[in-house]
């Protein structure tokens, strides 16, 4: 199929030369009414000077019009190719001012002869030529000046009386008024002709920068699959040129079986009559399987028929591809996770298990040495001295230590052992109870007793039991030697937790120690000044960590502690609701 | 009257003796057989393997029974002897260092008569020992009778 600059160009030929054939018989025709040999000569001269100079013209604007080689646009009609001739250009004003001024004196100076051979008729239709040329050239204002300067001439010089602007008989006055009403109507549609030519080839050129400068596929298909449209983009991602694709339809770009999936969705999409964005997967003919980002839709006609399909179409192969290999990550990430918390947990739960069995089979050998040192002390008495006595008692000492910690782990490791159920707790009434339980073993002391009511947290019944029985344990023993001792339970913030708070004003503690308080076996205090074996706080911690809590502690040397916990109010990772 | 005794299930040495010293000094020793494993007991108690020779019509007026013996374990001891007649009713103490709560829900479930705990303190030890045998040897009636 030639293109659409060939025939052009062909056509612009084939019109010239018929042009120019009837240009010579007519004109030649013309001559043969002049009987002197010296109108002749003359009229064959400025015949062909008008010859060229409307030849010139014509050439000038048809050369404008010659569409480029490369077109990855619409196919346009050969005749509105050749009406872009006459859209504005960038000729200046003064030059086709001047051609329509010189075009139109020549032409008067041709009537002005040609007259002699037609009995002096004033022949206004000469003029049309040069008003034409000028209007289509230059549009209004040419056209306009053109009228105007053959009107005046005429009227003066050719049209009786001469060397008068005034005109006698009626017919030359009708002939001359239809002269300037062709010449202005003449301009006028040229003008606006220019225009929209104007403005339609601005739009094309925008839709055209767009479609072809950027880097999705465009494409428009007729309604039977044909590409009516494709832009290098689309031609690129099948590997063809964009005229390879033009006219033909899917089958020739992809395997069949990708081919038919693509016309069977257009089909749907053109009957649905929407448009619709969706992801497209093909096949292309080189095996390469592409990704597209696609939103296609219906064209229509001027009258609202449907008459084909347009196609916008990304390639996302690589970052589906990236996206896919994110979401794989992201999965085995979580796999991951769920695998090592697994494992932590299970390690975690084995080395707990192994502290306890440990502890407490540590028991029957700690029993047994107490028990036979205190035989050797009940049974044996007469035979064993004063120093060996004292060894006994050191013996029975260390081995009521080594008790007491064996017993302490176990609570500690026991307080945390079995599922935890949460449940709403009145922490004001299990702290009270706890006052009055303590108050019952030590009738004696003075103590003011503050407990906030309404406090609630969330957690095991047993646990917290635990915990905050070490808590008011510790308030009441580190008050001991206070006679206006105070303790409080409310809900407070230390160092930004906000949670619930007990506070005393007892014997407190430097806060450069703050991070041994809630380690097992740390002790704060000398055994001679607070007995304990440092177990409390760190079983305090184990049951908030076990809660997924937080726990904080302020305090100074002599002037007391304040502890606070926080409690979550859901289960926490790796818990069932 | 049958002669009263007591059947001591005991693994550890050092608690054997212990609670033998104990038992001794409330005059309840020349009353005491000592297995050291679970199928020993069960052995014992129904006169076979190596007590086969044992006479059945002298079962201990109590069985002291730790939980964590070798071979049988004390609690499928004691299933052993609720699942037979002949020991249905055979009182038995579980005397454990174990203070896990399913170890005292188990020994209930399968019919212990009283669940002690061993004392960590020697002291304590020997005070629940001698209120044990002196219990369940002088004040508590036997269903044999």
């Amino acid at each position: 199929m030639p293109s659409v600059r060939k025939r052009f160009i062909l056509l612009v030929s084939a019109g010239y030369a018929v042009l120019a054939l009837a240009w010579i018989f007519l004109s030649d025709q013309l001559l043969s009414v002049f009987a002197d040999i010296e109108s002749i000569v003359w009229l064959s001269t400025a015949k062909g000077v008008l010859f060229v100079v409307i030849s010139a013209t014509a050439f000038f604007l048809c050369l404008r019009a010659v569409p480029p080689a490369e077109t990855g646009g619409t196919e346009r009609p050969l005749l509105e190719i050749l009406a872009t001739s006459i859209s504005p250009g960038r000729l200046p004003a003064w030059l086709t001012y001047s051609f329509a001024l010189v075009i139109t004196l020549a032409m008067l100076a041709l009537r002005d002869r040609l007259a002699i051979g037609f009995g002096d008729q004033a022949l206004l239709i000469l003029f049309m030529f040069p008003i034409t040329l000028s209007a289509m050239l230059g549009g209004f204002g040419p056209g306009i000046v053109s009228t105007a300067v053959a009107a005046l001439a005429v009227a003066y010089l050719a049209i009786p009386p001469v060397n008068s602007f005034h005109i006698k008989a009626s017919h030359d006055l009708l002939q001359w008024s239809v002269l300037i009403a062709n010449g202005i109507v003449l301009s006028v549609l040229s003008e606006v002709l220019r225009r929209s030519l104007a403005t339609a080839e601005l739009n094309r050129r925008l839709l055209d920068a767009a479609v072809s400068g950027t880097s999705d596929a465009v494409f428009v298909k007729d309604t039977q699959g044909r590409y009516l449209l494709a832009n290098a983009a689309a031609a690129g991602f099948v590997g063809k040129a964009p005229g390879e694709i033009i006219g033909h339809d899917d089958r020739s770009l992809f395997p069949d079986a990708s081919a038919q999936e693509l016309m069977a969705l257009d089909q749907a999409i053109m009957s649905a009559g929407r448009t619709q964005t969706h992801e497209e997967h093909l096949t292309a003919l080189d095996g390469k399987v592409l990704t597209f980002l696609v939103t296609k839709g219906p064209v229509f006609d001027e009258s609202g028929r449907m008459v084909g399909l347009f196609g916008i179409s990304r390639e996302i192969s690589e970052r589906k591809q990236a996206e896919n290999e994110i979401r794989r990550l992201n999965s085995e990430l979580e796999q991951r996770v769920t695998e090592r918390t697994a494992e932590l947990q299970s390690a975690n739960f084995e080395l707990e298990e192994l502290a306890y069995a440990l502890t407490h089979n540590l028991r029957a050998p700690v029993r047994a040495i107490g028990g036979f040192a205190q035989l050797l002390i009940d049974d044996h008495a007469g035979v064993i001295d004063g120093d060996a006595k004292a060894c006994l008692d050191q013996i029975m000492q260390a081995n009521c230590n080594m008790g007491g910690l064996i017993e302490g782990i176990l609570a500690l490791l026991r307080c945390t052992r079995g599922e935890l159920q949460r449940e709403i707790i009145d922490i004001s009434a299990l702290a009270n109870r706890l006052f009055d339980e303590i108050g019952n073993v030590e009738p004696q002391r003075q103590l003011t007793r503050k407990v906030e009511a309404g406090l609630t947290a969330c957690g095991d019944a047993a646990m917290l039991e635990v915990m905050m029985k070490h808590l008011v344990d510790n308030a009441w023993k580190f008050t001991s030697g206070r006679a206006d001792a105070v303790i409080s339970v409310f809900s407070g913030e230390v160092n930004g937790l906000q949670g619930i708070c007990i506070a005393d004003n007892g014997a407190g503690f430097d806060m450069a120690h703050a991070e041994r308080l809630f380690q097992p076996f740390q002790r704060l205090h000398r055994h001679d000044e607070f007995p304990g074996i440092g177990i409390g706080l760190a079983t305090v911690q184990r049951i908030i960590n076990r809660h997924g809590g937080d726990l904080r502690a302020i305090a100074a040397p002599g002037a007391g502690a304040t502890i606070c916990f926080v409690l979550p109010r859901t289960p926490q990772y790796g818990e069932a609701p | 009257m049958s002669r009263k005794s007591i059947l001591l299930v005991e693994d550890n040495a050092q608690d054997e003796m212990l609670i033998l010293r104990v038992l001794k000094k409330v005059n309840l020793v020349n009353t005491i057989e000592v297995v050291r494993d679970g199928q020993q007991a069960v052995d014992y108690l129904f006169g076979e393997g190596e007590f086969a020779g044992r006479a059945r019509a002298e079962p201990p007026t109590v069985v002291l029974l730790d939980i964590g013996l070798p071979r049988l374990s004390g609690l499928e001891v004691l299933e052993r002897l609720r699942a037979d007649p002949r020991t249905r009713l055979q009182p038995v103490v579980i005397l454990t260092s174990s203070d896990e709560d399913r170890d005292r829900l188990r020994s209930y479930e399968n019919g212990a008569n009283s669940f002690v705990r061993k004392p960590l303190d020697f002291t304590e030890f020997a005070e629940t020992v001698a209120r044990l045998g002196v219990y369940w040897l002088v004040t508590n009636e036997a269903p044999q009778g």
